[in-house]
């Protein structure tokens, strides 16, 4: 049969590939800009610009960089002044006293006087304002704010009306936007956000929705003279820009900051650090963090109510296998609600629950437990809580304990973690960087808020205290104590610590972790040659 | 021709209307909302309230819908939960870019795969016949998401060809925008191509054993000319109907490859919508998905009769 005339050879399908491959790359060598820009990765968009509307982690990170507060976190979760010189608290513990540094610049030029740090606390706490952390200052927490002054233009004033140890680092929290204070002008006269003008060293530059966000270098930025620390110290910005590129696919990141597409992952999955270490240009760095993952016991029924069965469970797993799986050796184990990184973590917060299978099979004989299903409800989103629940599942059926595993997608997980309906579940939680703050995410009354699994009123007695009182060394007694009983009444079983891991290209200069587990993108700096 | 227009027209209504309460109910029926995603392990009852309220999910559901249909009526297909826009012109925007997509991976996809289906009819249980099949049936099963990586990783990131991440819109600079779609347009090509082939070799099988085609040989024309004069233009047909169904589906449906390759299309659009319970921005999209679908097909069927002349005289 004769040859079709219009069949296509190997030969020419091979020229033409390797024409087209010839041709794009000519044409994606685009020339180099003489800015210097940071590229890095968030998975997700921002929601808005606005610190006085409710968001979500990305959106704090970002604002983190244009907003700065009176206060801020340092590395080891301490309070620092940032925009404050310096600040007083009085004997009562019922007023705080900021004076403000000298010549500090807003993005519009003009400088910060305490008219402005009122004006902002005004808009966060006014009755329009959606910010979260809006009812921690005005009642639903120990203490509230009772009024604001300005007794001169670098002097401002706040008056509680109840003591409150955590009042700073409530106000320093990541969730809370640092407090960050902005302008009067980035507000409209129709009362209407318009832009955040703040004082941080970045402002915000192009955003394209589900594409990327510019954070552009202040050139005039009034820094610390102390070094960088945390959220504090010197924030001077190193790059003219950075660019932060929504891509939601981690594979994907990975790929493209292998190229060089990318300079900075600032949070990589300790699962995914495996694929990227050893790489050519690219260094994988990790360290623990403040965030906790664990075991709560839900409000559906399950051998769990007796308190026999939960402690045969704690008592039935290997938590350094878990934690070395899950956070691949990054953050130890830990089963305290005072994060391994904290100051307050001593001797005391650092026992833990004895592996002991045949004391775990005792107890569930004596419980009359005889191996009925129990279901363990787990995400799809958070590798390691995949991971662990596949090993809580195998470590528990060691001593028979029959589980089941049931993997939900993340808003169907969050819906059922709020309403207590499941028997058991593995969840994490953000860094609190407070022992407090943390204790209080998982301690309540059960019957308002179903999240928290931790109902003892004794115990709720204790972590209140424990936010009145400033005394360092009496805290740490408050939070040895609510250790101890965390212990005996087992009504969470925390793993580990959450470790922040992080990939940056080796142009980049500067870029670390912190406890807060939030990237920072001052004091980095990119060499010009790849 | 207009009458045909007005008729498909005027029966696609109910379709989209259907689409539009099933869509509105459904993701309403989902468990979790806007509020409880955004505060996560931070969700006081009194935080709740509040953002519930603010986002209006404290009303009944079917005051909701009625308000929504109300407004939707005069193309205001509410706001972004998420992030405050109008839900409408951003799922157009996203509809824009997956066109930018598909219309070139469909038409590449049939180039490809037409003329080889029809040498695969014509080599019929030959190597090159069994060659062809099996490289489309292999080219089908691959999944998107994994060949995705592998073009990626290949021509990304190893042959340094084109950019990994980011979105430059073919309108703001077409050079560097060919550039980012280059690798979606070719996973997404290479797919198709595997379904459309066996579809052409199908149908061509079909007109290589009819009558018209034996006499076109006994009367001596080329083997070159049946093929692409008698059994091509017969042939296409129910290929071009194929067409018209992957292109549909490919505007709503390839959200994995607008992922992978970090472009803002409406499939990344539904998706990350529905994960962050987003409803107006997945009532938009679906609402834009279904009633492209029905023009898409409609324009399909309009140009049937160029392929299949009896169709024209029906």
């Amino acid at each position: 049969m004769k040859k079709a005339y219009f069949a296509p050879t190997a030969k020419s399908w091979c020229r033409t590939l390797a024409g087209t491959g010839v041709v794009l790359a000519c044409l994606a060598a685009v020339p180099a800009s003489a800015e210097t820009v940071l590229t890095s990765v968030n998975i997700s968009d921002i929601r808005t610009t606005s610190p006085l509307e409710d968001s979500d982690g990305p959106t704090f990170e970002a604002i983190s960089h244009v907003l700065e507060g009176l206060v801020a976190y340092d590395d080891g979760a301490s309070i620092v002044p940032m925009l404050a010189q310096t600040y007083d608290v009085s004997q009562d513990g019922l007023d705080y006293t900021f004076h403000l540094r000298n010549g500090v610049k807003f993005h519009n030029g003009a400088t910060l006087t305490a008219d402005d740090v009122v004006f902002a606390w005004h808009e966060y706490l006014g009755d329009t304002s959606g910010w979260r952390c809006k009812p921690d200052f005005t009642g639903k927490g120990p203490s509230k704010i009772v009024s604001i002054d300005s007794p001169d233009a670098r002097t401002v004033v706040f008056h509680l009306d109840k003591p409150w140890a955590l009042f700073l680092s409530t106000m320093a929290r990541l969730d809370c936007l640092q407090s960050g204070i902005f302008h009067r002008d980035s507000i409209g006269p129709d009362g209407k956000w318009v832009k955040a003008i703040g004082t941080g060293p970045f402002t915000f530059g192009d955003w394209k929705h589900g594409e990327y966000l510019d954070l552009v270098a202040f050139k005039d930025y009034s820094a610390r003279e102390e070094p960088k620390t945390g959220l504090g110290g010197n924030k001077t910005p190193l790059v003219d820009k950075v660019r932060l590129l929504t891509i939601p696919d981690t594979a994907t990141a990975r790929a493209a900051l292998i190229k060089g597409d990318l300079d900075i992952i600032p949070t990589l999955q300790p699962a995914d650090m495996k694929e990227l270490q050893g790489k050519e240009h690219v260094t994988v760095k990790g360290a623990p963090g403040y965030g906790i993952a664990g075991v709560l016991f839900g409000l559906r029924p399950s051998p769990f109510t007796d308190l026999r069965v939960r402690q045969a469970l704690a008592q039935s797993l290997d938590y350094k296998a878990i934690a070395q799986v899950a956070m691949q050796g990054l953050a130890p184990a830990n089963n305290s609600p005072v994060p391994t990184t904290s100051p307050f973590h001593d001797d005391v917060t650092a026992t833990m629950h004895k592996t002991d299978l045949e004391a775990a099979k005792k107890l569930l004989a004596e419980a009359g437990y005889k191996g009925e299903p129990i279901t363990l409800t787990t995400n799809n989103r958070d590798p390691f809580a995949l991971q662990s629940s596949v090993m809580i599942q195998a470590m528990a059926k060691q001593v028979g304990i029959n589980i089941q595993i049931e993997t939900l997608e993340f808003g169907a997980y969050i819906s059922r973690y709020l309403e207590g309906d499941y028997q058991i579940a593995v969840m994490g939680y953000g860094a609190r960087l407070d022992p407090a703050l943390t204790m209080d995410s998982i301690a309540g009354d059960r019957t308002v808020e179903k999240r928290k699994p931790w109902n003892d009123p004794a115990a709720l007695d204790l972590l209140y205290k424990s936010m009145q009182v400033s005394d360092t060394a009496e805290r740490q007694k408050l939070f040895d104590e609510l250790h101890r009983m965390f212990l005996d009444k087992v009504p969470m079983i925390i793993l580990f610590n959450t470790a922040t891991a992080y990939a940056v290209r080796d142009d980049v200069e500067g870029y670390t972790a912190w406890a807060g587990a939030t990237p920072r993108f001052w004091g980095v700096s990119k060499s010009a040659a790849k | 021709m207009l009458g045909f227009v007005m008729k498909r027209l005027s029966l696609a209504i109910p379709t989209v209307m259907i689409v539009v309460v099933v869509v509105f109910f459904l993701v309403r029926m989902f468990p979790g909302d806007p509020a409880q995603l955004l505060l996560k392990d931070q969700a006081t009852p009194e935080a709740l309230a509040r953002l519930r309220h603010e986002m209006g999910l404290d009303q009944n559901v079917l005051v909701q819908f009625l308000s929504w249909l109300r407004h939707a009526a005069s193309g205001d297909l509410g706001t972004s939960i998420v992030v405050g826009k109008p839900a409408l012109p951003m799922a157009l925007q996203a509809y824009g870019i997956s066109l930018t997509i598909a219309i070139p991976s469909v038409i590449l996809a049939t180039l490809i795969a037409v003329p080889t289906g029809l040498i695969a009819a014509w080599k019929q249980n030959s190597l090159t016949d069994t060659a062809l099949v099996g490289v489309a049936t292999l080219l089908l099963s691959v999944p998107t998401f994994w060949s995705g990586l592998l073009i990626l990783l290949l021509l990304g990131v190893t042959l340094n060809w084109f950019p990994v991440v980011g979105y430059v819109g073919l309108g703001e600079d077409p050079v560097r925008g060919a550039l980012y779609l280059a690798m979606p347009i070719l996973t997404l090509s290479l797919h198709e191509v595997g379904s459309l082939i066996r579809m052409a070799r199908a149908s061509s099988l079909e007109v290589l054993r009819l009558d018209y085609v034996t006499h076109a040989r006994a009367k001596g024309a080329s083997e070159g000319r049946v093929l692409a004069g008698h059994v091509l233009r017969n042939a296409f047909g129910p290929t071009w109907t194929l067409v018209g169904l992957i292109m549909g589906n490919l505007v709503g449906g390839i959200a994995i490859v607008e992922t992978v390759f970090t472009i803002p299309g409406i499939g990344r659009l539904i998706v990350e919508s529905i994960y962050q319970r987003d409803y107006p921005v997945v009532q938009a999209c679906l609402l834009v998905v279904a009633v492209s679908y029905v023009l898409i097909n409609m324009i399909v069927d309009l140009f049937y009769p160029l392929f299949d002349p009896r169709v024209a005289r029906q």
